[in-house]
């Protein structure tokens, strides 16, 4: 346990001299701490004995100053002094364990140095003790630090807070109703410590933590350094610095991922709609609460808001490649929302925050700062005196709208003001011009009190008569303007309708145009159509005739070869035909002559004697035996009949075969000897079987 | 043969702080109400789908912080807002006098093209808190002053009951979607309706080049 105090010891003193360090500004950062602390003073002048405030920061800035005067390398001092300084921050980027979390982050935050005796009790005490006499001085003191924080008072705080009690993690078992108490407590001493920013929600959500995590004045102590230092002017009536870190943090993720950012703009997301609900709660119910709680151990170690920047950009890291996939604004703004809700893997966050954004560090943020810092002061004052013009504006319109609707009765009022000036004090009107009326009446009292009675009636006519005079010169400009505002519109109101016409006329001719185009079109598509319909009947037709031309000029050749082999037939024929008459009459004559010689002989052994002697006469009648009878031939032409090989036909079949015949006879009578009787020998084989020769001729044909 | 547009309309929800903004708006967009909010930090932001009219329309609704002082970062949420909801307490007075307020600092930030007509929507909610016994603002008073600025419509919901809801919501989101046609027909009218002839242009010349090869 001590062992643990004492090394608290040190953090803390070391965490003092690194605050104080990390800002290149030490002058100034470190005059706000003291000057914070007079102001504080100045606000509850009682309790300036007891404070040791001053006291105990002054030797811690003295150091702070001399170090960074010594040198500008922050890291070696501090290293001499702490060499586990880098094991320490590895060791919290690791993750502080829950057991210890409340105790370190006290120490982070410096709370021992903070620590004034009775000052939280005082605070609270304030409320309790004192009545509204304490209310009012409070009030007076505050309205020398800031006029607009006294108006409201801390009602003002008060309301709001009590509306956000319940709000605050509804249901945790811990925020019971001394929880509860104790967190309104933490909350309205805050709320006094530090009138400038009184109270802001999210603090709420920072205080509930810090209860659960450390006894409840600590909690106190702890939360005024994380907002006064940590937050400077964050969580203030004008969030001057929650925006200008907007500004810078667009900048960066400008910088770091210029296609996401290119992406968000093409959808019109701003990066601030879903980081600056972020950063102002410092990711408390944007994340998951194990990675809330490690970016916290980091952010307060640390004692800057780097952190937040760096887990921020590394959540953009994780989830750009997702972002860049969205469609339409909503679609990015949900999706960036859900997923850094999912966020469960708390190291991998803190590991990709810490160690691939060190070049985010508090200098470089600080330079950005001052680049957009004066843009945004200047658009609060701009936006404060816009406002107010505004108001102003709209104050007129609104009693002009009163007067308009009712002058009778606000002249009635204005004479009951001439009558009985008090009671319209009573009367608290609800309109400005009301009020207005009620100031200047209450002015012209007090003005008049000390002389007589009819000069205050005299002035308050007077006042009344100016004011309507003043009004119905307000209402005669008025009604001009608007006069005017109606000529020009109603000049525009032309133009406009003449152009619509216009319009509609250039519509409707092209509307028309399109139609006849469309007709066009459809007729052309008609006749096209036909064209090709009948294109293809005439190709149809072509290819029709084409094939018919193929086959008849095949038919043809067929034909002309045929008439050819006929031809040629025919002609042997005749030859034969000659030839045979020749031999004819060669026999008859021969046969005259044996006729006479030895009849007898011839008839019983014709075959003997005409192969011995006259083989070649014995061989011409079998030869035209053969011829007449074609008992094969016409066999062999019944065979091709059936056969599709031979498409010849049937015609053809008879000159060819006659034709082979023929031949026969022809090597015959070239060659007798030889031939003679082999082709005999034939002819009587083809006479007893058909099959052979007819095989034969179909040999001879394929030849 | 004409593609439906989904059409998105953003709206802003201003009111003070606990009057029931993000109840109204889950009560809405999830069907559902509890009693343990969370306070709102900075804006939140929900989106749901509906249809009006045979239009997709997708409404995005913001919801701001009551807090006065988030105002200063409403800048970045309000522009570009097709419709704004006030919303006020009707058992707190404070809540519908700062009604005024929220309505200028809307249209100061916002800054509308037109700000006389720019669509408000007006919401008197709680009415079921304690059998409207502990009710302040009447419906007359709150109606007189929707009078007062350019008759905007005014529903008097619910979220814990999940009373006019429903029709609160439909309501807003016609009165975005007729801002919106009116914004476009005023700005991208013409350009539109060029675009139509063009494409139709491009359109019949591509097939008739097409036949011709």
């Amino acid at each position: 346990m001590m062992s643990v105090r004492v090394k608290k010891k040190c953090i803390l003193s070391k965490d003092e001299q690194k605050t104080s360090q990390g800002k290149p500004l030490t002058p100034t950062e470190d005059a706000r701490s003291p000057k914070g602390a007079s102001e504080e003073d100045s606000d509850d002048e009682f309790y300036d004995a007891e404070r040791s405030d001053p006291v105990q920061d002054s030797p811690t800035s003295g150091s702070g100053s001399t170090r960074t005067g010594g040198g500008a390398d922050d890291a070696a001092p501090t290293e001499s002094l702490f060499p586990w300084k880098e094991e320490l921050e590895v060791l919290v980027r690791g993750g502080v364990p829950m057991a210890l979390r409340g105790e370190l982050w006290q120490a982070f935050v410096g709370v021992r140095a903070r620590r004034v005796e009775n000052y939280y009790q005082d605070l609270l005490a304030n409320e309790t003790n004192c009545g509204n006499n304490t209310e009012q001085q409070r009030l007076q003191s505050d309205s020398k630090g800031s006029t607009t924080e006294s108006i409201g008072g801390p009602e003002k705080w008060k309301g709001q807070i009590e509306k956000d009690l319940p709000r605050t993690f509804p249901g945790h078992p811990a925020l019971d109703d001394d929880g509860r108490n104790a967190l309104r407590r933490l909350l309205t001493a805050y709320a006094r410590h530090n009138p400038s920013v009184g109270y802001c929600q999210a603090m709420n959500f920072f205080a509930a933590l810090l209860l659960l995590l450390m006894p409840e004045e600590n909690a106190f102590w702890t939360l005024m350094g994380i907002i006064d230092d940590y937050f400077d002017g964050y969580y203030s009536e004008e969030m001057i610095e929650s925006q200008v870190d907007q500004l810078v943090f667009e900048e960066l993720v400008r910088e770091r991922f210029p296609k996401l950012v290119n992406h968000l703009d093409y959808l019109g997301v701003q990066v601030a709609w879903v980081t600056g609900p972020w950063f102002l709660s410092i990711f408390m119910n944007m994340l998951p609460w194990e990675s809330v709680l490690r970016v916290w151990d980091v952010l307060l170690y640390e004692g800057n808001r780097v952190m937040l920047f760096r887990t921020a950009l590394a959540l953009m890291e994780l989830y750009g490649p997702a972002l860049v996939t969205t469609k339409d604004a909503g679609d990015a703004v949900t999706l960036l929302q859900s997923l850094a809700g999912s966020t469960f893997d708390s190291s991998q966050l803190v590991l990709t925050a810490c160690m691939g954004y060190q070049n985010v560090n508090e200098k470089r943020l600080h330079d950005l700062r001052e680049k957009h810092r004066s843009a945004v002061i200047a658009a609060v004052e701009e936006r404060s005196k816009g406002l107010q013009a505004w108001r102003d504006s709209q104050g007129l319109a609104s009693k002009l709208y009163n007067f308009k609707q009712d002058p009778k009765s606000m002249i009635m009022e204005t004479n009951k003001t001439k009558a009985n000036g008090d009671l319209s004090h009573s009367e608290s009107g609800s309109t400005n011009s009301d009020e207005v009326l009620i100031s200047l009446t209450g002015d012209a009292d007090t003005g008049a009190v000390p002389d007589l009675q009819e000069q205050v009636v005299w002035l308050k006519v007077e006042l009344c008569r100016l004011l309507e005079e003043k009004r119905s010169a307000v209402l005669r400009s008025e009604e001009l303007e608007t006069a005017l505002m109606e000529m020009v519109k109603q000049d525009n109101r032309r133009q406009l309708s003449a152009r619509v016409e216009q319009l509609e006329q250039e519509v409707a001719e092209l509307r028309m145009a399109l139609s006849e185009k469309q007709e066009q079109e459809n007729a052309m598509l008609q006749v096209l159509m036909r064209v090709e319909q009948d294109q293809r009947v005439t190709e149809d037709a072509r290819r029709f005739a084409e094939q018919d031309a193929a086959a008849q000029r095949y038919a043809v050749q067929v034909l002309q070869e045929k008439y050819e082999e006929a031809t040629a037939s025919l002609a042997e024929m005749e030859k034969r035909v000659v030839m045979a008459e020749s031999m004819l009459e060669a026999t008859l004559q021969y046969q005259s002559g044996q006729s006479k010689v030895q009849p007898s002989p011839r008839s019983s052994h014709p075959d003997s004697s005409a192969r011995s002697n006259q083989e070649p006469q014995q061989e011409i009648p079998a030869r035209k035996i053969s011829i007449l009878s074609r008992p094969f031939g016409l066999g062999w032409r019944d065979r091709n009949k059936g056969k599709p090989g031979n498409v010849d036909g049937p015609n053809d079949a008879k000159p060819s075969n006659e034709g082979q015949n023929t031949e026969i006879p022809q090597k015959d009578t070239n060659d007798k000897e030889t031939n003679g009787k082999d082709t005999n020998e034939k002819e009587l084989n083809g006479r007893d079987t058909d099959d052979k020769g007819t095989n034969d001729i179909e040999e001879q044909h394929k030849e | 043969m004409s593609m439906r547009r989904r059409t998105l309309l953003k709206v802003i929800v201003l009111g003070d702080s606990g009057v029931g903004k993000t109840s109204l708006m889950n009560q809405y967009v999830h069907m559902k109400f509890t009693q343990q909010y969370k306070a709102t930090i900075g804006a939140d932001f929900v989106t749901k789908e509906l249809q009006i009219d045979d239009r997709d329309v997708t409404l995005q609704i913001w919801d701001t912080a009551g807090q006065e002082r988030f105002q200063s970062l409403g800048v970045a949420f309000y522009r570009g807002a097709d419709c704004c909801v006030l919303v006020y307490d009707v058992n707190v007075m404070k809540s519908f006098d700062s009604l005024d307020n929220w309505h200028e600092e809307f249209l100061k930030q916002a800054n509308p093209t037109d700000p006389r007509t720019f669509p408000f929507i007006l919401l008197g909610n709680k009415i079921d808190v304690d059998g409207g016994n502990t009710r302040v603002v009447s419906e007359k008073k709150a109606k007189d002053w929707c009078a007062s600025k350019e008759n905007i419509p005014y529903f008097e919901t619910s979220a814990k009951e999940d009373i006019n809801v429903d029709a609160a919501f439909h309501c807003i989101a016609k009165t975005a979607l007729a801002n919106e046609r009116e914004q476009d027909m005023k700005q991208y009218g013409f350009i539109k309706q060029w675009r139509f002839g063009y494409d139709h242009y491009l359109v019949l010349h591509f097939s008739l080049h097409s036949r011709d090869l």
